[in-house]
């Protein structure tokens, strides 16, 4: 017998075939299914063709549950850019897969722990609505920690 | 992508940062500093960190107080000691909190207790109210306990009062004046437990050794009520979420020895001292965290050519830091890790020495952020003993007589007054004093 398969569709149109029974490893996707079936095509407005395949690479992987910790470690560590980490963050948020959004936050947040606060923004696109003097109150409170 | 990261992403990332970088990173923006410095997060913020000693002990050229974090790979690291913190000693750690005590003085009338979270620098102290009326002829004494609610991530102390006289004095009073008073720091108040509540026996007394583990406070005590004279050891549990006191089963053979309490991987130790040829050793018992929550014996502290003056914890690997002495060494103590043999054990010298008995030590597992909200070196003071003392304000007890009405009895500093019934609840502000009478 076959196994089902869904098609996902990525904000710029292109379509990732994928067993159900691994798609639905996101919950977004889990009540879709649960819902209507979902015998068609399901569209991912928010997830970029980039990222949605590496959002299906993992949901592919074949790793036994007690290597599962591990492999999520090193699958977000060898996409160590910070744009990527941060879109699949994203990506894994919307299709609510817990543990690849805690894997790629945690990877970020280990990235950026020692910035400057000028290079915290730039990497998270914040703008900076503090005034010097602000900064210089929290800079002197905590001037060790600097 | 060059929209803005929602803040939800944002906020999963700030979570798994480690405090320096928290700390630094509140100046970000203001989303940022809002989200760090909410009681929620500060509250909800634990990391786990590597295990680690926290060991307050006095110099012996100068008796300053020092206080090193020792890590299992033998680095040591002094912390700056806050000014308030000074001539105290470790009570006992609890979610990246330390507690610190008076060393001396320490049944004064004005007692204060230090909160100090290291990690952040920041420390607070609470004054310790002594509210037995001083009308009353029988010797009190008084400990507090400390520990962090695991539930509501709520600081809390427990001051303990008992009888500290003799048997026949402890028959003739019916109950404990103010016996146990709670302190929670999202309150900023003591408030009296109601006698309705599950509270020691008044004969048992405490001498303030304790640890923390979980849910509870547990605390050693002596029961002085038991017959033939011979007085029982027990250990009382504290459960910080409920307010409900607890003894603790222990072996019998335990009963009658002096007994001091670690914790080692979150498991409550017993630690009882003994006399091997009249040489002091120790037994290390640990609880089982199964359902039997028995009492195994694991080794006994028995140095080769030393004394064991106090073990202040232990090393992941079950070796203990002890407090350690000599025929030589004249009034020092020094630090050492004790690796256990057949019989007598080898001591690993730390290189850290101090006044003999001045050494206190807290084992540490968790990192928080406790105290971040709140003002560094603030003192909650508390005017009930200015009340009781200097304006005379006698609470004199006296039987209820059923049928009266329940009233709150508010007292501001300048009135006098006397109370005919005995209080049963009392809550002390920085502006007055609640007594509660039936």
């Amino acid at each position: 017998m076959s196994k089902k398969t869904l098609t996902l569709m990525s904000k710029d149109k292109q379509l990732f075939n994928i067993e159900e029974h691994l798609a639905v490893q996101s919950v977004t996707i889990r009540n879709m299914v649960k819902e209507d079936g979902a015998s068609s095509v399901i569209p991912l407005p928010r997830v970029d063709s980039e990222t949605l395949a590496l959002v299906i690479e993992y949901l592919n992987r074949q790793q036994a549950p007690e290597e599962d910790e591990d492999y999520v470690k090193k699958f977000v560590d060898e996409r160590g850019e910070i744009p990527t980490l941060l879109e699949l963050a994203q990506a894994a948020l919307d299709l609510d897969i817990k543990k690849l959004m805690d894997a790629a936050c945690m990877k970020v947040a280990d990235l950026i722990k020692d910035f400057t606060l000028e290079e915290v923004r730039e990497a998270l696109r914040i703008e900076n609505d503090r005034t010097p003097e602000e900064e210089k109150a929290i800079r002197d409170e905590f001037q060790w920690a600097f | 992508m060059s929209t803005q990261i929602p803040f939800d992403i944002q906020a999963l990332i700030i979570e798994k940062l480690p405090i320096k970088s928290l700390l630094r990173f509140r100046s970000v923006c203001k989303p940022w500093n809002s989200f760090i410095s909410s009681s929620r997060f500060i509250a909800g913020y634990t990391t786990r960190s590597q295990q680690h000693l926290i060991i307050s002990y006095r110099n012996h050229d100068d008796n300053q107080l020092k206080c090193v974090s020792l890590f299992d790979d033998d680095q040591t690291f002094d912390l700056t000691v806050p000014p308030l913190v000074q001539r105290k000693r470790v009570v006992d750690s609890s979610h990246g909190l330390l507690c610190m005590i008076d060393t001396i003085d320490e049944f004064s009338e004005i007692q204060t207790v230090v909160l100090w979270n290291p990690e952040i620098r920041r420390s607070i102290a609470v004054a310790v109210p002594n509210v037995v009326d001083p009308s009353q002829q029988f010797q009190f004494g008084s400990v507090v306990g400390f520990g962090v609610c695991p539930v509501t991530k709520d600081p809390k102390l427990v001051k303990i009062t008992f009888i500290d006289d003799n048997e026949e004095n402890i028959q003739s009073i019916s109950c404990i004046p103010f016996q146990v008073m709670v302190f929670t720091l999202s309150s900023g108040q003591w408030t009296t437990l109601p006698s309705t509540t599950n509270l020691p026996s008044k004969s048992i007394q405490f001498d303030g050794r304790q640890t923390v583990i979980g849910h509870f406070i547990y605390l050693v005590g002596t029961d002085c009520s038991a017959f033939n004279d011979e007085v029982r050891t027990l250990i009382m549990s504290f459960d910080l979420t409920t307010h409900e006191f607890g003894e603790v089963d222990i072996p019998n053979s335990l009963h009658h020895s002096y007994l001091d309490l670690s914790r080692l991987r979150e498991s409550l130790v017993l630690l009882h001292l003994d006399y091997i040829l009249h040489k002091g050793v120790v037994h290390v018992w640990m609880m089982d965290d199964g359902d039997s929550k028995a009492f195994t014996k694991l080794f006994t502290i028995n140095p080769r050519d030393a004394y064991v003056w106090g073990t202040m914890g232990f090393r992941e690997s079950d070796e203990p830091i002890i407090e350690w002495t000599n025929d030589e060494m004249d009034g020092i103590s020094a630090l050492g890790a004790y690796e256990s043999g057949f019989g007598l054990g080898d001591i690993e010298d730390l290189g850290i020495r101090g006044n003999q008995d001045s050494f206190y030590g807290s084992c540490c597992y968790t990192e928080s952020l406790l105290l971040l909200d709140d003002e560094d070196g603030r003192i909650i003071r508390l005017r009930l003993d200015y009340i009781l003392g200097k304006l005379e304000l006698k609470i004199r007890l006296s039987e209820t007589k059923p049928g009266d009405k329940m009233c709150m009895k508010r007292f501001e500093p300048g009135v006098n007054g006397i109370l005919s019934t005995s209080p049963t609840c009392l809550t002390a502000t920085p502006q007055a004093l609640w007594l509660k009478t039936r």
